[in-house]
């Protein structure tokens, strides 16, 4: 049967409104923010970061931007450190998880910093850190917290310049007005 | 790639490099000089702190790129192993380190050519002593520091063998820091000199003076301030017509006669 142009368009128009609204249909909460990491996941590192630089006159690592920093890193220049950061925030999820009935992002401040301490000196329960090193992951979350906190915004962090302004160094950055003996 | 036919030959255009190209190249001799980096350019990754020579966080500012760069870490076992953290690089561009480094422009001592003379054969160390002694070296590390340019003074400091040479260009003052250090150090009774440095502080060689940055050490000079060999020696070297300067060259191997001289490069 044959389909008049009029009718063929208006069908695709709806078609294309209704695709339109597919996406809104799918939110039941936040979409995903980071490309290496789920918000569960990035909630996780966005707790331990700001264990490490936390929130005080001056915004802490996660209005910083840290975890933005880190997941540029990682799908950027060190893909091949996804899976320790992957296998490192499960690890730590499941430990607090069975041991304390939360993840390690909804528990209070203080048990997190004891925790974390913990790790950093590899005394956390051996059985979840079998395939990877508990001090080597908290390791390699601190430096790259501190890049992401001092380095340069346009690598992801330091959101507003926040620890240039702390440390009351030049901002934004003219070239050759940063001198000594000004 | 065919044979070609060179006078001389010299693999990497770095501190070293760059100045023999330059002697062979002032004495005629057509010279060739391999480098596996690129002329340096200050506006690639200026003052980022976590791409810098010195921090090399996100990658060395001149190079070599350290993922197509990896190295090997070899235990005292001998078990290897390669590095999965990137290993702090040398620069890899014409210059090499001069373009980043802090420009610092000591000279050996008497006792510095002389180790084994001095302190004996002490246990555990390597001592020993050089073949000539710095009576040998001075006027060269004259020549260097006039055709390099190097700016200081050394009358304070009465350990040198140079107290009295005069420099080609003035010291840096001290900045509101290094004042109360070295008032303080005086007062104690030591004896604080200015380190002599390889910057102008007054415009020399065709260049401009240094500016006071305080961003210096790893990072390349925005005013071209800092003395390298990548802009002394080399533009030398090239207007005399007999340097050829290829970047982007990797000898990978010295080929050798029955002799065990070399004879012959291969580079990609």
């Amino acid at each position: 049967m044959k389909c008049n142009r009029r009718d063929f368009i208006k069908q695709c128009a709806a078609l294309y409104g209704s695709l339109l609204l597919l996406p809104a249909c799918n939110m039941t909460g936040k979409e995903k923010t980071y490309m290496s990491f789920s918000n569960m996941q990035s909630d996780c590192i966005g707790a331990i970061c700001e264990q490490i630089i936390p929130t005080d006159e001056y915004p802490g690592a996660i209005d910083a931007g840290v975890v933005n920093y880190i997941d540029k890193l990682l799908y950027q220049r060190f893909p091949e450190l996804k899976e320790r950061y992957l296998a490192g925030i499960q690890a730590l999820d499941t430990y607090c998880t069975e041991t304390f009935g939360k993840v390690f992002a909804a528990l209070e401040w203080d048990r997190q910093t004891k925790i974390l301490k913990e790790m950093e000196a590899n005394k956390l329960p051996e059985k979840y850190w079998k395939d990877l090193s508990q001090g080597g992951f908290f390791w390699i979350v601190r430096t790259h917290t501190m890049q992401g906190f001092y380095g340069p915004p346009h690598h992801g962090g330091n959101k507003d310049y926040v620890s240039y302004r702390m440390m009351k160094l030049d901002y934004p950055f003219l070239v050759g007005q940063n001198r000594y003996g000004k | 790639m065919a044979n070609k036919q060179y006078t001389a030959i010299v693999v990497g255009a770095g501190a070293g490099g760059d100045i023999v190209a330059k002697e062979l190249a002032s004495n005629n001799i057509k010279v060739t000089l391999f480098e596996r980096g690129e002329w340096p350019s200050y506006d690639k990754h200026f003052n980022d702190e976590l791409i810098s020579q010195r921090v090399q966080d996100l990658g060395a500012s001149f190079g070599p790129d350290g993922k197509k760069n990896p190295r090997v870490l070899i235990s005292a076992d001998g078990t290897q192993r390669v590095a999965d953290y990137a290993v702090n690089h040398v620069a890899a561009c014409v210059g090499s380190g001069t373009v980043s480094y802090g420009a610092m422009a000591w000279r050996f001592t008497h006792e510095d050519f002389k180790m084994k003379s001095t302190y004996g054969a002490v246990e555990g160390s390597t001592l020993g002593d050089w073949p000539i002694s710095y009576e040998d070296l001075a006027p060269y590390y004259d020549k260097a520091e006039r055709e390099i340019g190097v700016a200081g003074d050394m009358s304070d400091n009465p350990f040198t063998p140079n107290q009295y040479n005069p420099y080609p260009m003035p010291p840096f003052e001290y900045s509101k820091e290094g004042k109360y250090l070295a008032d303080t150090c005086r007062k104690m009774g030591l004896h604080p000199f200015y380190v002599p440095m390889l910057r102008n502080s007054v415009p020399y060689n065709g260049r401009g003076a240094c500016i006071r940055n305080r961003y210096c050490v790893g990072f390349a000079c925005p005013v071209n301030a800092k003395n390298g060999t990548h802009n002394t020696v080399i533009p030398v070297a090239m207007e005399t017509g007999n340097c050829v300067v290829r970047t982007n060259c990797m000898v990978y191997k010295i080929h050798t006669d029955g002799k065990g001289r070399a004879t012959a490069v291969s580079f990609f």
